[in-house]
């Protein structure tokens, strides 16, 4: 960090150490318990897929950014994005690598505008599922939040970049009538970050450059954990595999990402999607 | 299943709308009390000057407005040298932290190179660069040669490198031109010199150049010694270009109090506390009419000087995007100072609504 940097982060970051593990815990709960009635063992309801998968999704979200680096002030608005994920079977577990794409169209409560761009890259490996369905398992993760808030900044980029590994949870679960729902969170817990500077120069920074979404979001990196940056993914999947043979089908979920970074000052970053993909699914 | 469906989307609508929890505000006013620090100020009240309070209040409210002012982040008045109206609109704090000025760096570079010509016999403003830096390849465009600095310093010098689309802070500071002055010198020419006032920062990025060829040092170094020390100015910060060069269009980054202090020695005739800072003539001619702009004024163009703007019958001006203003008003015997957040149009950035917005204290 440089000296001016660190003259204006004035220690003013503030941890996050015991809201994070609540925050996580809580939307696991509260998507699990959002379909009590239609709990079936899985060897009841869950219909086995192939071992192989690829996924082509578009999701429609809400994303909603503030960075107080710049203006405490929450920008949000509509996010399109593409989602392709790989599936693999792996011995008695699974792996799956997935990806997003997003660009967001933002503003603020006065009508200010500005734009996001994200995009993420994880692998997450699970457990064989217990007779409850829970799969305990691993993700290591990339994510990148990147955002314009071109009125209130029209020369700099203010992002957060992590990229990290922590715990994940895959539940699979029937829902009778031949419907599979499948729960996946994860939560980091350490990894390398990148922020902006605490205080911004006045150069213009090379914005217009398709490369300048890819390098910024790894400048500077730097150790983080859980008390200082918090990045927590849920999501849901709802589809009907056809028969065994062919069990390709159309999937209808949802994702919910939260982020925050505490470094140099606070910043967050909210998503949440619905996602309509198409699954192959092969032997 | 349709419960299922339902029962997902509201779940995701809900923790969306959740994110509304997550709105600041971005105004919080400090009070506009200025406090005695042992900075060169001495503080009074805007009654002990013959201002009123309430005509202050009513300005400064402006200001605080989130939705129209919103980027607005300072407000100083001083009045017979005394520092009597201080308020920061976002954060206190403010007080204490440098920003970008944006282009009132470029009449601190005026500044400087005023105090540069009254060091040196042999320096004047109608040096041509080619004599400034007689070792310009012998290839240089002639017509760069011939420029000179009294054409820089009033936009004049006909260099096609413009402002517009960042094609100026493009090519300078993202593309990186291994020679800089070189690179600014090999541009081609919109009109002869001399003859077309034209805003651009290359002109006095060009400036600075020749201010460092003069002093041996950078534009920072020379500001620090010169200047700013005897000014009682440390907390500071000089951008400087890919060849160490000191960014002399916008690249310096003040607290509102020092922009204050600058303020007040152009008010005093370059002198502070005693001493002749900036020599009284170069005071005088940077802030006379030098040139008219292509800006309307009143019934006619705004006129400028060496990189101030001048409004006649009222003072002069440093000015630079984001609503940085440091207003000299002479005849009141007054300096404002206004910041904003410099890298945004949402507060005040037009010279004509600045003081339509002052024009109770004018």
């Amino acid at each position: 960090m440089k000296e001016h940097d660190r003259k204006r982060s004035g220690g003013r970051a503030r941890p996050f150490l015991w809201k994070a593990p609540i925050f996580a815990a809580f939307l696991f709960a509260t998507i699990v318990v959002a379909w009590p009635e239609e709990k079936v063992s899985l060897a009841s309801g869950y219909v086995e897929v192939p071992r192989f998968g690829i996924q082509a999704g578009f999701s429609l979200s809400y994303l909603g950014a503030r960075d107080d680096s710049l203006v405490p002030l929450l920008h949000g608005g509509p996010r399109l994005a593409i989602s392709p994920a790989f599936q693999v079977a792996i011995g008695a577990g699974s792996l799956r690598l997935e990806g997003n794409f997003g660009l967001a169209y933002l503003q603020d409560r006065y009508g200010d505008e500005g734009i996001a761009a994200d995009w993420d890259a994880s692998a997450s490996y699970w457990l064989a599922p217990a007779g409850t369905g829970l799969s305990p398992g691993l993700s290591l993760g990339w994510d990148n939040d990147i955002v314009l808030f071109a009125d209130w900044d029209d020369v700099h980029a203010y992002w957060i970049g992590y990229r990290w590994i922590g715990p994940s949870l895959a539940v699979k679960r029937g829902l009778g009538g031949g419907w599979n729902l499948e729960l996946r969170g994860s939560l980091a817990v350490a990894g390398l970050a990148s922020r902006p500077p605490a205080y911004q120069s006045s150069k213009q920074e090379a914005t217009r450059r398709v490369s300048f979404y890819f390098e910024t979001p790894n400048r500077e990196p730097f150790f983080s954990w859980i008390g200082e940056t918090q990045l927590v993914r849920a999501s849901f999947e709802v589809y009907r595999p056809g028969a065994s043979t062919s069990a390709n089908s159309w999937t209808l979920g949802g994702e919910l990402r939260f982020a925050r970074a505490s470094l140099p000052l606070p910043a967050y970053s909210l998503e949440a999607s619905l996602r309509a993909a198409y699954s192959w699914r092969w032997r | 299943m349709k419960k299922t469906l339902w029962t997902s989307v509201i779940l995701l609508l809900a923790l969306a709308s959740a994110g509304c929890a997550f709105d600041g505000r971005v105004k919080s006013s400090s009070g506009s009390t200025p406090e005695a620090l042992g900075d060169g100020w001495e503080v009074a009240s805007p009654e002990s000057v013959g201002l009123s309070s309430a005509v202050l209040d009513g300005i400064s409210a402006t200001f605080r407005r989130e939705d129209t002012y919103r980027t607005s982040l300072s407000l100083l008045v001083v009045k017979r040298g005394k520092l009597v109206w201080e308020e920061y609109f976002r954060d206190k704090a403010d007080r204490d932290r440098y920003q970008a000025t944006q282009s009132v760096t470029k009449s601190l570079t005026s500044i400087l190179l005023g105090i540069a010509l009254g060091d040196s016999s042999s320096f004047s403003i109608d040096k041509t660069l080619g004599e400034i830096f007689p070792d310009l390849p012998a290839a240089q465009a002639e017509s760069a040669r011939r420029v000179t600095l009294r054409q820089l310093l009033t936009m004049e010098s006909g260099i096609a490198f413009y402002n517009e689309e960042g094609e100026f802070s493009n090519q300078m500071w993202v593309d990186k031109p291994a020679d800089p002055l070189r690179f600014m010198l090999e541009k081609p020419f919109f009109a002869e010199p001399g003859t077309r006032f034209l805003y651009r920062d290359v002109d006095p990025q060009i400036v600075g150049y020749a201010l460092q060829r003069s002093t041996g040092v950078s534009e920072r170094e020379y500001a620090r010694s010169r200047l700013f020390a005897p000014l009682g100015i440390s907390n500071f910060f000089w951008e400087s270009g890919p060849d160490g060069a000191s960014m002399a269009a916008h690249g310096l980054h003040l607290t509102p109090r020092d922009l204050a202090k600058i303020g007040r020695l152009m008010l005093d005739g370059g002198s502070w506390e005693g001493r002749q800072l900036v020599p009284a003539d170069w005071v005088l001619a940077s802030t006379s009419r030098q040139v008219d702009t292509d800006l309307p004024f009143g019934a006619g163009l705004m006129p400028y000087g060496y990189y101030w703007w001048i409004f006649p019958g009222l003072g002069y001006a440093a000015h630079g995007s984001g609503g940085q203003f440091i207003l000299v008003l002479p005849g009141r015997d007054m300096v404002i100072v206004h910041t904003g957040f410099p890298h945004s149009d949402l507060t005040v950035d037009d010279k004509e609504e600045f003081l339509a917005i002052m024009k109770p204290l004018l």
